[in-house]
């Protein structure tokens, strides 16, 4: 029965991200900068006309779209200022309610069950990080060349709409893959000046305080205090696998069930081994990179920023005996726990 | 939409087109009335080769220039040049392919004075470019200091970048330079993209960089640094000529009357900036940092 089994996790060629948004910004930033609207759309499937509010694309067509604009737009701001097109254009339409947020985690719970309209490519893993909390970047549709890009293009949109919320900016803090870019002017303007390169992972952190605490409406008065923000609908939908790439879930799937195999996580999916290895490889990933992947970035956060002691780091990842632990840290990181947690 | 059209110059140059191809027919024309073709043992491939070589990069040669110089002195001397080089070298080639009778030797004779006459013509050409290099630096002053790199430069408000900016700034230090360095930002720019479009905010940025060069002192450099966000270098001036300069750039900014294309709606905007010192021994990176963190307090005690 169609109609009632559970939406699968969304894949790279379903036609399901509402993106019009998104092209919209990506026209509206590179057309004046000298790349015509053909040479943008060329190769990606998106046809000018079909350029409509009811416009679904897959995200294997937006990588496409963002590849064109990577390689044919000069501007060395171009990420960022799709970015902010981006965020203005969904703070008029679709996440008007932001303004009216009451805390910057009402602001999450809407990019979160709306993640389709604003980081179809992207997914956060959040952990807790002493004071902070961290959320570290994840490629949800397997954007392997312009990952660099599509997370420029989301963090501006992100500082947009914190910005847009509080009306402050927020003390952000950035990780970053690449080392310090030639434009790091560009990153100061549009992030702000809490950067850090080099970084293991892809990531923004912000104190805890500035996440939980209400935003000051100065001038608005008490009633604003719960404002007219429309909460979004949080049923069953949230964590459902509708709000996940095929590739989110199975990160979660190691998260929680370290020692699942390739044929126990196919099975979730209900594929066979073969199949879902297929499926896998049009993501540009094996399920060996997924998780390794997913225990690199714990390995680093229980030892490189909580600080955490070789036993109780151990427990979290769900190793037995120590020896086997520090083998795989350095492994996965090419340090030891000692090393990660003296950086 | 705002756009900078920027074509080569080859429409302006068609009498320069026919010119290269008469130079090339009159040397074909020249040596075939007077020769009669070589056996073709008796040809030699590996002068060819250097020959055609030559004939070819000064065609190469002539084309790049009628492509990226506009109609002038300095255009026609080059163009005359290089047509006298290429007449020569095109003789010399063709004799490789062609046998003169002793009647015809003058064209061998002759054929190297062309290209003499043409490096003359040269010469006085990359001299009289001297001057119109030095006269075109004083175009640029307070859009370039002392080094070029045109891939640098932001096609937006053809200034050079913040990088750019950093550069000049560290060797103007180095070279024991003291003045004030200062940023500007326009409040609200994204704001105003929102509301009135990209193109138009580009069309904006352009504007005030024309308006930041017009108050500037001569020897000042202002740049793109990114975004909405200026740069400024003033070398040799007291703390309160400093500020005096930024804040009346800051004024005049606020009373521009920007025209929006689609209403001519009148749209004023304002912006505030942070000026620090500069002397050979300060840190630059440190300088700056400081001024965009103060930037940033005052956008958020703004809001």
């Amino acid at each position: 029965m169609a109609l009632t089994s559970p939406p699968l996790p969304v894949s790279k060629h379903d036609k399901v991200i509402p993106g019009y948004h998104f092209v919209c910004a990506v026209l509206a930033i590179a057309e004046p900068r000298g790349v015509s609207v053909h040479k943008l759309l060329r190769g990606t499937g998106i046809f000018d006309d079909a350029i409509t509010p009811n416009l679904r694309v897959s995200g294997k067509q937006l990588i496409a779209l963002i590849g064109n604009v990577q390689s044919y737009c000069k501007a060395k701001d171009a990420s960022f200022l799709i970015g902010k097109h981006l965020a203005n254009a969904l703070l008029n339409h679709e996440f008007s309610s932001i303004k009216d947020a009451g805390s910057l985690t009402q602001v999450i719970r809407l990019v979160t069950t709306q993640r389709w309209l604003c980081l179809p490519l992207v997914s956060f893993a959040r952990y807790e990080v002493n004071e902070n909390s961290l959320w570290v970047a994840r490629d949800a549709m397997g954007c392997s060349k312009i990952w660099p890009f599509v997370m420029q293009i989301s963090l501006s949109m992100l500082v947009a709409f914190a910005k847009a919320s509080s009306k402050t900016r927020l003390p952000f803090h950035f990780g970053m893959t690449a080392s310090r870019p030639r434009n790091i002017e560009d990153f100061e303007t549009y992030l702000g000046l809490r950067l850090n390169f080099n970084a293991p992972f892809m990531s923004l952190m912000l104190p805890k305080g500035s996440v939980l605490a209400p935003f000051e409406r100065g001038n608005v008065g008490g009633e604003a205090q719960h404002g007219s923000f429309v909460e979004p609908e949080i049923g069953t939908h949230t964590s459902s696998d509708a709000t996940l790439s095929i590739l989110d879930k199975v990160r979660l799937l190691t998260e929680h069930n370290l020692h699942a195999s390739l044929p126990d996580a196919a099975a979730e999916f209900s594929m066979s081994a073969a199949t879902f290895k297929r499926k896998l490889k049009e993501h540009e990933y094996s399920y060996r990179a997924l998780t390794e992947e997913v225990r690199r970035e714990q390995a680093i956060v229980l030892l490189a920023m909580k600080k955490l002691n070789n036993e109780q780091s151990a427990s979290e990842m769900a190793f037995s005996d120590l020896p086997n632990f520090r083998r795989a840290v350095k492994r996965l990181t090419g340090h030891t726990p000692s090393e990660l947690r003296a950086l | 939409m705002f756009k900078l059209r920027n074509h080569t110059q080859f429409g302006h140059h068609k009498g320069w087109l026919v010119f290269t191809v008469a130079v090339l027919s009159l040397a074909l024309v020249l040596s075939l009335n007077a020769g009669s073709p070589k056996l073709f043992a008796e040809i030699s491939w590996l002068d060819i080769l250097g020959e055609g070589s030559i004939v070819l990069l000064t065609l190469a040669w002539i084309l790049s220039a009628l492509a990226s110089r506009p109609p002038g002195k300095v255009t026609r001397y080059i163009v005359i040049g290089l047509g006298c080089i290429l007449f020569s070298a095109s003789l010399d080639l063709l004799d490789e392919f062609l046998r003169y009778p002793p009647a015809s030797h003058w064209l061998s004779m002759i054929e190297s004075f062309p290209a003499v006459v043409g490096m003359l013509v040269m010469t006085g050409a990359l001299y009289l470019w001297h001057h119109e290099q030095r006269a075109i630096n004083i175009q640029l002053r307070r859009r370039e200091w002392d080094y070029r790199d045109h891939g640098e430069i932001d096609p937006i408000t053809q200034l050079y970048r913040g990088e750019y900016w950093q550069a000049r700034a560290a060797a103007f230090q180095e070279s024991g330079g003291n003045g004030y360095v200062a940023i500007i930002d326009i409040n609200d720019f994204s704001y105003f993209n929102e509301r009135y479009g990209q193109a138009e905010g580009d069309r904006y940025l352009h504007e005030v960089a024309q308006l930041l060069i017009m108050n500037l002192r001569q020897q000042d450099l202002a740049c793109r640094y990114a975004g909405d966000r200026f740069a400024l270098l003033l070398p040799d001036v007291c703390e309160t000529q400093a500020y005096n300069i930024v804040k009346q750039i800051c004024i005049s900014i606020e009373h521009v009357a920007f025209r929006h294309q689609a209403s001519a709606e009148a749209i004023y905007t304002s912006a505030r900036a942070e000026v620090a010192q500069l002397t050979p021994v300060s840190h630059l990176p440190n300088i700056l940092r400081g001024m965009l963190g103060k930037l940033e307090k005052g956008q958020r005690t703004a809001a």
